[in-house]
This record gives structure tokens, sequence and C-alpha cells, in this order.
């Protein structure tokens, strides 16, 4: 079995004053820390994909899970440890990443293919088949403004599907389809893990994740605290939300 | 590479589509900005401060167009990588291309407004050059080797700090007046042509004149455009270099 996604050792911090300024000076001097202005965004992660198996990454907001696609992607640098990606990469890191709210589904398309790496030809063969993907019809000529965050959702997946990459990095954005939609998207993942694909994927969705999903690891504060089998990272996720040591959300003691 | 260029090409077709959503006049503000510069800088030196220029608002013209091309194309890819935050952070492309789009785009622009620029000059001076069909296009290509570097620079600096997008708006409004467009290279006063030498776009500005006025290569021109356009590539590709693999975490 070949490895598609290979990451060793990988850790991310963001500096936590990177805003130098007359303004900040004295703005923002004594501001309050929280949770989300750690350090460590990623510590010390590693963890292999073979080609043709689903990797799930969950845990709280804030632990590091879209900061660790970012970095698989290759537009965050890690400060340590090595990520490698073999073949074509597709990813779809945000709703609308890469389209602009003026132009139409039409353009957008376009605009997103040759973002993914697409030729311009190889969109136009392939058009049809995205918008019947997608259902959007006849909305494929409205502004991409006047969709719904669904709509987007399934312009956005219709894309990478049709991309012909070797490996999908998708964060929560199949939250927003409908249950048909959801269950199109299921069994093109199912396919594309058969062709050999190989998909990352970030959500709270816990039963799309184990669907999807051979393995995978539960991160919580940038680190890993499980990983293994994808319903036992689910459990262990699960048993430390219901363990208060393990709680992010501390309840004040009556006084 | 001709995927690479396909991507320019959607960018730029993207900014262009984008800009000109839900206006009338739609690409005509392309004539239109600078015409309104040129009826301006007339008004002002030739109506209130008398200049003795030939053909004054030809003059104006064949010099404001590039200028204008220059100075947007600057001020957009000072900003481009903060006005395409999705584009450096959320999808993996090969991010010199963002500020390239931004300074294409303005060429595109450029390009449209010269017929007009052509029969201004035709009109004006009573002939037309057949050489302008190789000129005009080996001109844009010499001042878009120039922008590029400066460009991908500025986006690139105006990362670390935000600062850069403002200092581009001020720097060029000097460097305007820094420059022959509104009045001539002979009129500077010999002591101080030294430093005007150093000014990149003089060469620019006066090449394209020889160019649309009499259809010839300004090689000396050209050539210190050239000569600058690869220093400034040089800092460039090493300012791009090192900057770049952290941009996504900078923004």
């Amino acid at each position: 079995m070949t490895t598609a996604v290979h990451c060793d050792r990988v850790s991310k911090s963001y500096r936590r004053s990177h805003t130098l300024g007359v303004k900040e000076w004295f703005v923002a001097r004594n501001r309050a820390p929280s949770r989300f202005t750690r350090e460590w965004a990623v510590q010390d992660v590693s963890f292999d994909v073979r080609a043709g198996e689903g990797f799930g990454i969950i845990g709280a907001n804030g632990s590091g899970k879209s900061t660790l696609l970012s970095v698989l992607l290759g537009v965050l640098r890690p400060e340590a440890g090595t990520v490698a990606v073999r073949g074509s990469v597709a990813s779809l890191l945000e709703l609308g990443a890469g389209f602009h709210p003026e132009l139409t589904g039409r353009q957008n398309l376009f605009l997103h293919g040759a973002i993914l790496g697409m030729r311009l030809g190889a969109v136009r063969a392939r058009f049809d088949d995205m918008v019947a993907f997608s259902e959007l019809g006849s909305a494929i000529d409205q502004q991409l403004r006047t969709y719904s965050s669904g709509m987007v959702a399934r312009l956005g997946f219709s894309a990478i599907a049709h991309a012909d990459a070797d490996v999908l990095l998708v964060d929560e954005v199949l939250a927003v389809g409908d249950m048909g939609f959801k269950e199109k998207c299921l069994r093109f993942l199912g396919d594309f893990k058969e062709r050999q694909g190989t998909l990352v994927v970030v959500s709270h969705d816990m039963e799309l994740i184990q669907a999807t999903c051979e393995r995978g690891l539960c991160l919580s504060e940038g680190r890993t605290v499980a990983s293994g089998p994808m319903s036992e990272v689910v459990r262990a996720y699960r048993e430390g939300i219901d363990d208060p040591r393990h709680a992010q959300v501390h309840v004040l003691a009556p006084p | 590479m001709a995927h690479a260029l396909e991507l320019l090409y959607v960018l730029v077709l993207k900014d262009l589509r984008v800009r000109y959503k839900g206006s009338v006049l739609g690409y005509l503000w392309a004539l239109a900005n600078p015409l309104a510069f040129t009826a301006v800088y007339y008004i002002a030196f030739k109506l209130i401060i008398p200049t003795t220029t030939d053909h004054f608002a030809l003059y104006l013209v064949t010099g404001l167009f590039p200028w204008l091309w220059a100075s947007n194309a600057l001020v957009h890819s000072a900003a481009a990588y903060r006005s395409n935050l999705t584009l450096v952070r959320k999808v993996r492309l090969p991010r010199a291309i963002v500020p390239l789009s931004s300074i294409v785009q303005e060429m595109v622009h450029f390009l449209f407004a010269i017929p007009i620029l052509a029969l201004g000059v035709a009109l004006a001076t009573g002939t037309t050059h057949a050489s302008w069909i190789w000129l005009i296009p080996s001109m844009a290509v010499v001042q878009l080797a120039m922008l590029y570097p400066l460009g991908l620079i500025l986006a690139a600096s105006n990362v670390l700090v935000r600062d850069v997008e403002h200092l581009v708006g001020v720097a060029l409004q000097m460097l305007f007046f820094l420059t022959p467009i509104v009045y001539t290279a002979e009129s500077i006063p010999r002591a101080y042509r030294g430093y005007f030498v150093l000014n990149p776009f003089m060469p620019m500005i006066g090449a394209w004149r020889t160019a649309l006025y009499r259809g010839d290569l300004d090689v000396a021109a050209i050539g210190r455009c050239l000569l600058f356009a690869g220093a400034a590539g040089l800092a460039a590709f090493a300012i791009h270099r090192s900057i770049e693999p952290t941009i996504g975490e900078r923004l």
C-alpha cells in the first residue's frame, strides 16, 4: 500500500503579536488571553494516510483541525516536522473559497477549475457533468451572491469532484448541504476511494466522518489525544466531552 | 506554464467582470479616467500656467495613459494579497500570479485606450506610423516588465507592514510630478537633471512618446527601462522567495 499523505511530527504556532502598529500599541495592551490565542495551533502531530483511504480529523473548535488541514494543503508552512502529499490535491477548506460572489455559477466554475489546477479545456469538457452533479440547473447562470450556502457547497463540491485529484482535503463543507446532496457526496467519496483516491476530512458531523473515514485522529489544543480506527476515535472524543477533566467549558460554582 | 497563463486569464477576467458589474459605462471607464485627468491638467497648464509645449493636449494624453496604467497597477498590486485573502489562504496556487493579475488587468485597460491614443496622434500631427503595430505591443511588454517586479515587492512587503499600501499612493503622487508628464524633460533645470535620471519612469514615458509621435524605438530609454526591470526583477525574486512561504499566516 502506498502512502498518499505523510505527516511527521508537525508543529505550527501562530505568533501572538504580529500586528505591530501605533494603534495596536495604544489599544491592544493588556488583552485577556483566551483559548483561541494560544501559541501552539498544532503540536507534534503525526499520521499516515494510505492511497484509497479516508482519514478523519475531529476535535473541539479551535483545537487546530483547520490549521492542520492548511498545513497539509501547503498554504501554511509547518514550523517543525514534515508533510508530504503524493499526487495532485484538490481542497475545499472553506465554503466559497476561490469563488467570487459577483460572478455567475458558470464563471465561477471556470475560475475555480483553473485554481484547482484544471485546464480550461477540461473544465469545458466536464462542465455539463459538474452542473448535473450540483443539480443547480438554470441557477448556474445566476450570480453566486444569490445562492444559498447549500447551493455554494454544491457548486464547490462539484468542482473538486471533477478535478481529477488524487487527494481531497475537505473542511466541514457538507454540513450545509441537504440530505439528498449529502447522500450523493457520500456515494461519490466511496467511489473516489475505490479508485484509490485519498480523503482527509475535518468535520463535527460524527456520522459523516464515520461513513467516509476508516481511520482518524482527535485533536485537543493542537495535540493528538486519540488516533486509530475512526469509530474508536469518535468514542474517545465523546468520552472526553463527558469527562469533566477534559471539559473545555468550565461551569462556575455557585457562591 | 500553459496552465499558469490560463489561471492568469481567468483571474484577470474575474477582476474586469467584477469591476464593471452594474456600471453603465463599463469599459468606457478605461477612457474616462485618463481623459478626465487630461482635461484637468490642460486647464491648469494651458489656461492658467501657460505652457509652450506643442500639441499640449496630445502631449498630456501620451504621458498620462501609460502613467495611469503604472500608477493604478502599483496601487492595486500592493494590496493584491490582502484583497484576495481566500486565494492566498484557502486555495493553493502560485501566489506570485495574484499581483500579476492586478497589473495585467490595468494593462488591459490601457490597451483598450490605445486606439484613441493613436487616433489622437493621427489627428493632431497628421501622420500615422506602420511601426505602431509592433512598437506599441513591445512598449507594453517593457512597461509590464518594469511593473511586475515592483508590484511583487510591494505586495510582499505590504504583508509585513500594511503601511506600504498607503505609502504607495503618496509616493506615486510625488513621483507623478517628478516625472516629465505634464512638463517636458527639457524644461527640467540642468542642475537637477542628474537626480531625475534616477527615476525609471522618465525613460518609460519618454520612450512611449517617441513611439507614439515618431513611430521610433528610443533605444537608449528602453535600455534604461530594461536595466531597471532586470535589477528590480532580481530584488523581487529574492524578496518574494523569502516572504512567500509565510504569507498564509501573516495575513
